[in-house]
């Protein structure tokens, strides 16, 4: 069968509108070839009956383009520089709903890196996502922006006295950058609170959960909303909403 | 002869088991064409994961698996350039934890901070600041228009006791600078209020533009300017701790720098 096949194909072209399957006896397309295939001199590519395909200048990349119905050549130049330390992948999340803390004073003493998230924290919920690292290189930088709000302080005699909070980011749900942070004034006063921090050459992964995280420090009898109102005269919830940037930068 | 082989194949499809060779007697894969390949439609691989067939999604590229899979279609994550637009070339961010502190006597001494504090201008003209050393980098420019973007934040800390009404505060500057001479400067005030050892987050943005092409250094100087009804012995930190109420870790800086271009030099992705 061998023999006969080849010395068919060799000495006559085919004509068929049926189609050949190699290795296999159900051809889902013209040619389907089950296993491997060598080609011993260039791929044309858009030929048709009465031209030959292009087989590309050199260089250029085989490549699919969704609205032809051949495939085509493309010649991909990228700009001096790129590939250095670059933009490897970059997300925004925000959160409307906030923490808020009220009752005891909490702990005032530092974190430390790696601490495990414990229940003293609230995880403000819509900024949890995750991100890949994909490269031994690599800086994993986080930018998040909230605003927190206090309201009158209760049991004091000072009813405008300091409220503190330390808001942390998690990757999972170990403490990588920690800020804290004071509100000073009367019932409904409002403050942005930001946190950049910069992470170098984490370990490879794919799939790290990150997650902004509060704590209470002091609240001298009073209520602190972080990213969330606890005083509408003078918030809503648009206004306090929290917003985390994750961005990986890689070389490539 | 001809008319047989059009029968099997229109009838029933041709189907074989064995290796087959075009225009070579001794074939060394499932299909071995000694000649090139015309291909009037879309090339389709199967992905190795579901055993799907895949024509790939728009723009995507064939991608060799190595030996025993088959290719498959990835798609780039390289921009289409258009010109005299700007693309991201350079991004990369730092971090510091030792900052710096300084005393009361560590204050300069200036007529006019407006004149003082020019842009360009030498950092050896701007007398007791000092540099965060995690922070002093470079980075690389690779077009002649340009606009590189400086993200700094640091906590700036006193070890102030608490304090009622009286202004007893600090003025402290941060600026960014290239090449040693200054692109963006902003000052700041710590407040002593009624719980001890306050501090602040500090966030500065700068903007340097049409940097020569090269290697530039970067670096971030800080200087305490002025203190008002501040007792002897007062400390102040930046992007550091001065009291145990914070550490190092809470005070760390982060310093962010991105550099857009127009790109005038293309290289090929492959080699």
């Amino acid at each position: 069968m061998k023999k006969l096949l080849l010395l068919n194909l060799f000495f006559l072209a085919i004509f068929s509108n049926a189609q050949i399957g190699i290795n296999t006896s159900t051809p889902v397309n013209t040619l389907d070839v089950n296993g491997d295939l060598n080609v011993r001199k260039e791929i044309r590519i858009g030929a048709s009956s009465a031209t030959k395909g292009t087989a590309g200048a050199k260089g250029t990349i085989f490549h699919n383009n969704a609205s032809l119905n051949v495939n085509d050549w493309k010649n991909v130049k990228v700009a001096d520089g790129m590939g250095s330390m670059s933009l490897f992948s970059m997300n925004s999340t925000f959160d409307k709903i906030g923490v808020g803390f009220t009752g005891n004073n909490g702990a005032i003493s530092p974190y430390p890196e790696n601490m495990d998230i414990t229940t003293n924290w609230s995880v403000l919920t819509g900024t949890v996502t995750t991100f890949s690292v994909t490269n031994t290189t690599n800086k994993v930088t986080f930018a998040f922006q909230t605003t927190a709000q206090k309201t009158v302080n209760a049991n004091t005699t000072n009813a405008n006295a300091s409220m503190s909070f330390a808001c942390g980011i998690f990757v999972d749900d170990k403490l990588k950058a920690v800020r804290t942070d004071v509100l000073l004034g009367a019932d409904g006063t409002n403050k942005i609170f930001n946190l950049n921090a910069t992470l170098t050459n984490i370990e490879i992964k794919n799939g790290y959960t990150v997650k902004v995280a509060c704590t209470k420090r002091n609240l001298n009898g009073g209520t602190i909303g972080i990213g969330r109102a606890v005083n509408t005269e003078f918030l809503n919830a648009d206004m306090s909403q929290s917003a985390l940037t994750t961005s990986v930068l890689q070389p490539f | 002869m001809k008319n047989i082989l059009f029968i099997l194949f229109s009838t029933i499809g041709l189907s074989l088991s064995a290796q087959v060779g075009i225009a070579t007697p001794t074939p060394k894969a499932m299909l071995d064409v000694n000649g090139n390949i015309n291909f009037r439609g879309k090339l389709i691989v199967r992905n190795a994961a579901d055993g799907k067939l895949l024509e790939g999604g728009d723009d995507q590229l064939l991608v060799s698996q190595g030996a025993g899979l088959a290719p498959t279609w990835k798609s780039l994550r390289i921009p289409d350039y258009e010109a005299n637009k700007f693309y991201l070339i350079y991004n990369n961010s730092f971090s510091d934890r030792v900052g710096t502190t300084f005393t009361s006597s560590e204050e300069p001494t200036i007529a006019s901070r407006s004149a003082s504090f020019t842009k360009n201008s030498n950092i050896s003209n701007f007398s007791q600041f000092k540099k965060i050393p995690g922070l002093s980098q470079t980075f690389n420019v690779y077009s002649t228009e340009s606009k590189t973007y400086f993200q700094f934040e640091t906590v700036i800390q006193a070890n102030f006791a608490n304090v009622g009404t009286t202004d007893t505060s600090i003025d402290y500057a941060c600026g960014i600078f290239v090449d040693d001479k200054l692109v963006n400067l902003r000052q700041g005030n710590l407040k002593a209020v009624n719980s001890t050892n306050p501090f602040l987050t500090h966030n500065q943005i700068g903007l340097a533009q049409n940097l020569t092409k090269g290697a530039h250094s970067v670096s971030v100087a800080c200087s305490r300017l002025k203190s008002y009804n501040v007792p002897a012995g007062i400390t102040l930190g930046v992007g550091t701790n001065v009291s145990d109420n914070i550490d190092s870790f809470i005070s760390q800086s982060s310093f962010k720098v991105d550099v857009y271009e127009v790109p005038q030099v293309f290289n090929a992705i492959t080699n």
